[in-house]
């Protein structure tokens, strides 16, 4: 008999694989968003070999030097030093890195945290559903910024209590998108069908029902980073987050206010890198988003 | 005797009131025997099916005098023991094999997901080895490469084929079938009829058959019966149902039938009417507002008898003289 060639599953993970990346390619702000993160990715890994300075290493005789490319600048220090005399890009480099542990710390954090509840949520409904959502509201009635100025302060200030809390406030998020798709999935007759091929509802919800919410799950965990980010450093600028000398882009924004009409470059220049990394992260998302949604599609 | 319903009640407590879908249902099957369920939608045979699968939502109050399958008494069971049977003793297929499969695995995989779970002592390989051989068994076409197959890649016939693999993995006593072949085409529904049909003899399954389609149930039962607004109306050997039917709306059913008693081009006779609202039944016969030979007595509501071999729930039964 001869069989119609039938599609490998490799060969339909890969066209699967090659229609997304059309997608996403064509969005250029998602492409320019990877590029972004990709960059900052390589800066956080590389840091110790590519910074030209330790971060807390005190330059006596460089106080303030503007970037090298400015009047006054110094070549050694190409984006000049800050009050103390620490070379600016040294502390931007392993900035990167904290930015990227904190953003990774809290969606995984939160992530886990949200999916778990929202699964239950959207998958057992009625007394399980009215506890977790209401737990959701209270948790979104506050301000996000507030609720974790909250935390820390019960918590005490660091940068590890700061993701603590930056993590709890975006579980509501997460929680919502995913109890939001598993009562789409929850519907669907093939959760009938394992029930009555005898699954436990613990495999039938995170075996059956999870991998097919994926989706927009995986553009809230970009968006998350984003936010995370976003959180942590606002936490640093109060005061509540990471703790000077550590080189963190809120704190070096807080501890550079003084300075911003005399030495304008030393908030400008972390401002910017939390600029460019969220906005990285929400376009990323934003394209995730665009590729991974089918009535999206083109 | 395998299944063993009797008396068997479902209801739901709803903001409008007492909803009872089903009422007093009893039905008997051995090992082998095929049993056809006919009804209109919402007559409560898919919610039968359920019961006896133990995945009634919780907030449905069943009773019931008797459940018994295999010596097991159904209702004590805990949802461990449940889980135990569901897939093992008792399987299902779905009226939708396009939704009913996972659409973010592979199919060889789903099936052997079932395998995993009720025959622990299998190695990997003596999975994947049943896993084949039982796409093989059911029809499909190159199953080495199937396997690697995803639910969307499969035509609706192909995914009722890897339903029915699945259904038959860990060889179940009794096969659940709701309305399998109704979102198939009529060729492919045949195909599926005389697969399900092999199945069985080669199995010794029994199977319930759900349907709304006489013209299938006549090919494949061994008793048909007929339900109405939850109600069992009429129950007895197949050629009996269709060449004798005593109930009004069992012979109603039969005449809606496209065939030889409609001129070409006719107009198909109907049962006039629609079937009644669960929350304000008519007293008495449930059939009766719709019914042709309806009298006063109807107002009383009827029990089912047990006449000669097919019981009926009647006070009017047609063709009388072939009861006595």
């Amino acid at each position: 008999m001869n069989l119609p060639k039938v599609e490998t599953s490799n060969e339909f993970f890969e066209s699967a694989l090659r229609e997304f990346w059309d997608a996403f390619k064509s969005n250029r702000g998602a492409l320019f968003g990877l590029i972004f993160i990709c960059f900052f990715i390589f800066l956080a890994l590389f840091g110790p070999f590519l910074s030209p300075h330790d971060p807390s290493q005190l330059f006596d005789n460089a106080l303030r030097l503007p970037p090298s490319f400015l009047e006054g600048g110094n070549s050694n220090f190409l984006l000049g030093t800050d009050d103390v005399g620490r070379d600016i890009l040294s502390r931007l480099i392993y900035g990167a890195r904290i930015s990227m542990a904190v953003g990774f710390s809290v969606v995984f954090l939160s992530a886990t945290v949200g999916t778990v509840l929202g699964l239950f949520a959207g998958y057992f409904g009625n007394k399980v559903d009215y506890w977790i959502m209401r737990l959701v509201d209270i948790l979104m009635a506050f301000p996000s910024i507030l609720l974790a100025i909250v935390v820390v302060s019960v918590m005490g200030p660091g940068l590890s209590n700061a993701v603590i809390a930056v993590a709890i406030v975006a579980c509501p998020g997460f929680i919502r998108i995913v109890r939001a798709s598993v009562m789409a999935e929850r519907k669907k007759q093939y959760i009938m069908a394992s029930q009555t091929f005898g699954a436990h509802p613990l495999r039938i919800m995170f075996l059956e029902v999870l991998p097919n919410c994926m989706a927009p799950l995986i553009v809230q965990i970009s968006l998350g980073f984003s936010d995370g980010i976003l959180n942590a450093a606002a936490l640093g600028f109060l005061g509540l987050g990471a703790q000077p000398p550590t080189p963190e882009w809120g704190t070096m924004l807080a501890d550079s206010r003084a300075f911003i009409t005399t030495s304008p470059w030393m908030v400008t220049l972390p401002g910017l890198c939390i600029l460019i990394v969220v906005l990285g992260f929400n376009l990323l998302g934003d394209g995730l988003r665009d590729a991974l949604d089918p009535r999206l599609k083109k | 005797m395998l299944l063993k319903v009797e008396d068997l009640s479902i209801a739901f407590q709803t903001k409008k009131g007492l909803l009872e879908a089903v009422r007093d249902i009893s039905f008997e099957l051995s090992l082998g025997q095929t049993l056809g369920v006919v009804g209109e939608s919402g007559c409560g045979k898919s919610i039968t099916n359920l019961a006896l699968m133990g995945l009634l939502p919780d907030t449905a109050q069943v009773s019931a005098k008797n459940v018994n399958f295999d010596g097991l008494n159904l209702f004590d069971l805990k949802e461990s023991q449940w889980q135990k049977i569901r897939g093992k003793e008792i399987s299902m297929i779905f009226q939708d094999p396009m939704s009913a499969l996972n659409p973010s695995f592979k199919v060889g995989f789903q099936i052997e997901e079932s395998l995993k779970i009720h025959e622990p002592t299998f190695t990997s390989m003596e999975r994947k080895k049943r896993v084949i051989s039982l796409l093989g068994q059911v029809g499909i076409p190159a199953p080495e490469e199937r396997i690697n197959s995803y639910a969307h890649e499969l035509s609706g016939g192909m995914s009722q084929r890897v339903m029915i693999a699945m259904a038959i993995a860990c060889k179940p006593k009794l096969l659940i079938a709701d309305e399998p072949t109704t979102a198939l085409d009529v060729t492919i529904q045949k195909q599926i009829l005389q697969l399900l049909k092999d199945l069985q003899e080669q199995y010794e399954m029994a199977m319930i058959f759900v349907t709304h389609d006489l013209g299938v149930v006549a090919n494949i039962a061994d008793h048909i019966q007929v339900m109405y607004a939850g109600e069992i109306v009429e129950s007895g050997a197949k050629n009996r149902i269709i060449h004798h039917a005593h109930h009004p709306y069992t012979s109603g059913l039969l005449s809606s039938l496209p065939g030889s008693q409609t001129p070409f081009r006719g107009k198909l006779p109907s049962i006039a009417g629609i079937v009644p609202d669960l929350f304000s039944r008519p007293e008495g016969c449930q059939f009766a507002p719709r019914c042709d030979y309806k009298s006063e007595k109807c107002q009383a509501h009827p029990p089912l008898e047990t006449r000669e071999v097919s019981r009926i729930r009647c006070f009017h039964p047609i063709n009388e003289e072939s009861l006595k």
